[in-house]
């Protein structure tokens, strides 16, 4: 790149001169020459140029006001100026006010002229080079300044005696006061080196709180001084507490469901001898018994069991809310296990003559609860439903399938629960039914276990009650989600997958371990996805993948293929490949489930 | 010749009842206060069912029903839990025993009946 040398000059001699010198001095110079002062000016704003060469008198103005004009402007240029001989005070005057150098008009002139420049645009490059340096130094000095400041923990410097030298805004913080407020007052807490102490904090617009500080020797403005870093630790010491608190109260339930569970082992031991007794008496083992004895004697009877009844429920109930009972779901027919409840209560009916009224759907999807759990549910509602139905009262129970889930429903004939007492029903030892004289009791416990256990299975449960008319208790159960054709020639490997499967939640498996089985019963069970081992005596899993989607309407079943072994990549290509999801053998049924979901929803 | 049924409860009072119970029903009775006892009376008269308690001295109704199953000369003998604890409970403690059945006290003694009845039935044929 040539170097751009502007020469402002009205003397034509000396124009060429200066060209023919810097022509000579074998630089690559440009040099450009202005007569007029404002020209040159105007020239100097607009084009870059690498140094000015201006001889001083000029007319109109003098070196001088260009000089100034051009500082004005915020221009900084090598600016050299060129006097005539005698004027060497002009040139030192020009030299305070900014110009570079000087060259002076007379004999050797066009000796000095280039070593000027030279030297000129050295300086000029070497002033530049550190402000660049300086520039970089403050925006390095304005990083540090920032990280400090900005730092979430509060940090201070102290000198030896402890008076605040300096402070970040964070310190400001968690002393609640300005930092200008701060500096040169006394720090306050003790300067320990060795270990981190935990401070009492301001916290500004802030609950007080607690700090956590560490304090290191620094040097600081060439004096030994202390640099204190504080960190607030106030919600650290709350999370802490209360998970505290949460340990001493589970340690406490534990306690209690300890204590529940021995008291009611204590309580049943002599409550078996009781009953035992009193059977033996009660079936005349002993000896006949006299009509009042025979009366007594099933009063005794009765109580004994309704103790019992209590004892049962309290423990279920304490386990209910310790979490200790989690529903071990499976996929139930429903309709079968409430036919199994109702021929339990059968006898119980019968000796009222209460009729019971089942509406059951011809075909119901199974369910996916705890049978024991909801075994229970019936027992209870139905049980409540023959206490409460007077003699030759009916009881209704009935199941309908609604889209998202199972509905239940058991209404009876009974007397009603009163509008103000329903809100009351599912709590706990509320016995609104209480019936005077005599008759079995109940413990006040069973519809608050009943809801719980229904809750439990993400279910709600409500009660519709008219008084005189009767009462239908209402509750929802979860359906089975998923169903799946499980396929595997190893039966114990088929057995355990199956469990897992239907313990890890909403499927039904329809296990298989000959695949011409399977496939035989897959377009009744129309699977959502079809699980199958690939190589099997019978036939390989591409096969059965083959056979199956061969059927008109079920050839949007997804597959997935476990194998131990390879994948057949040639076999895949033959089959619509998206609707296959691989699986390598060993697997965790986490995985199994993954993909099953997985699977499932590309169908859709 | 009368069905043997051996007993292994600690809790005197209520064994007599259940002894009463059984041998009104026709059963031969043996009795033992604590899992040691029980073990030997096991393995000497070879009883064709057990009642086992669960809480009882010196060995534990579990342990008793492990060894009585790791002995050749008891391991057939059917086994019959009773005990106070929750049903629920004890069926999660059971679940790897090799037990008969398991009944939470109290108990409905025709129940009781019915079960050990079946059970005897069933090793006739069985056996």
């Amino acid at each position: 790149m040539p170097i751009k040398i502007l020469l402002v000059e009205d003397d034509a001699d000396h124009i060429l001169l200066t060209k023919r010198v810097l022509r000579d001095a074998g630089k690559d110079y440009e040099v450009d020459s202005e007569e007029g002062t404002k020209e040159a000016l105007k020239k100097i704003m607009e084009k870059h140029y690498d140094l000015v060469l201006c001889d001083y008198r000029l007319p109109g103005l003098t070196g001088l006001d260009i000089l100034r004009e051009i500082k004005r402007k915020g221009i900084d240029l090598p600016f050299v100026i060129v006097t005539a001989a005698g004027s060497e005070k002009i040139a030192v005057d020009l030299m305070k006010e900014g110009a570079y150098d000087y060259v002076i008009k007379d004999s050797l002139f066009t000796e000095k002229l280039p070593a000027v420049i030279d030297t000129t645009l050295e300086r000029y490059k070497v002033k530049k080079e550190k402000e660049k340096l300086k520039e970089k130094l403050h925006s390095s000095h304005v990083q540090m300044q920032n990280i400090v400041q900005k730092n979430p923990d509060a940090m201070v410097i102290l000198d030896k005696d402890g008076k605040i030298l300096f402070l970040n805004q964070a310190a400001g913080y968690i002393f609640g006061r300005k930092k200008e407020e701060l500096l040169g007052t006394s720090f306050g807490f003790p300067l320990v080196t060795t270990e981190t102490a935990q401070i009492n904090i301001v916290r500004k617009s802030e609950e007080p709180g607690i700090g956590e500080m560490r304090v290191t020797t620094i040097e600081w403005e060439e004096q030994p001084a202390y640099l204190a870093s504080i960190h607030d630790i106030t919600e650290l010491k709350k999370s802490e507490a209360l998970k505290a608190e949460i340990d001493e109260r589970m340690r406490m339930n534990k306690l209690k469901d300890e204590f529940i569970s021995t008291v009611s082992h204590e309580l049943r031991t002599p409550l078996t001898t009781m009953k035992e007794f009193t059977s033996i008496i009660s079936d005349e083992i002993p000896g006949k018994l006299t009509k009042e004895q025979r009366e007594y004697i099933d009063i005794i009877k009765g109580n004994i069991d309704r103790l019992a009844r209590l004892i049962n429920n309290l423990l279920d109930i304490s386990k209910i809310e310790s979490g200790k009972i989690k529903p071990q779901k499976v996929s139930v027919n429903l309709i079968n296990l409430v036919n199994a409840v109702i021929s339990e209560l059968k006898s119980k009916a019968d000796e009222k003559h209460i009729e019971f009224e089942m509406l059951f759907p011809t075909s119901l999807p199974d369910v996916y609860i705890d049978p024991d759990n909801i075994i229970q549910v019936f027992t209870n509602l139905i049980g409540n439903a023959v206490k409460f139905t007077p003699e030759k009262g009916e009881i209704k129970v009935e199941i309908k399938d609604k889209k998202e889930h199972i509905e239940c429903s058991v209404a009876d004939t009974g007397k009603g629960i009163a509008r103000k007492d329903i809100g009351k029903i599912f709590g706990r030892f509320q016995q609104l039914g209480r019936v005077p004289g005599p008759g079995a009791k109940g413990t006040g416990l069973g519809l608050a276990i009943t809801k719980e256990l229904v809750e439990m299975h993400n279910g709600k449960i409500r009660v519709e009650s008219e008084l005189g008319k009767g009462s239908k208790f209402i509750f929802n159960l979860p359906k089975v989600k998923i169903h799946i054709v499980l396929i595997d020639d190893e039966e114990d490997l088929l057995k355990t997958i199956k469990a897992n499967l239907e313990l890890a939640g909403g499927f039904k498996v329809y296990s298989y371990s000959k695949a011409e089985d399977a496939i035989k019963r897959i377009p009744e069970i129309r699977p959502e996805v079809i699980v199958t081992d690939i190589k099997m005596p019978d036939m390989s899993g591409y096969e059965v993948i083959g056979r199956v989607w061969e059927y008109k309407q079920c050839e949007d079943i997804p597959v997935i293929l476990m194998t131990g072994y390879s994948f057949n990549e040639k076999e895949e290509d033959k089959l619509k490949s998206k609707k296959i999801v691989k699986l390598r053998k060993p697997f965790e049924i986490d995985e199994l489930v993954d993909k099953i979901n997985f699977a499932v929803e590309v169908k859709v | 010749m009368r069905e043997k049924i051996l007993i292994i409860d600690d809790e005197p009072e209520l064994v007599k009842a259940v002894q009463i119970r059984l041998e009104t029903s026709g059963y031969e009775v043996e009795i033992a206060y604590d899992g040691q006892t029980g073990l030997k009376k096991a393995e000497e008269i070879k009883p064709d069912l057990i009642l086992l308690d669960i809480i009882i001295p010196n060995v534990d109704g579990y342990e008793v029903c492990r060894e009585l199953k790791d002995n050749p000369k008891t391991k057939n003998i059917p086994i019959i839990i009773l005990s106070a604890s929750h049903q629920k409970d004890l069926e999660n403690k059971c679940k790897k025993l090799d037990v008969t059945k398991i009944i939470s006290k109290p108990f409905e003694t025709n129940d009781l009946l019915d079960i050990i009845n079946q059970t005897l039935k069933k090793r006739g044929r069985d056996g």
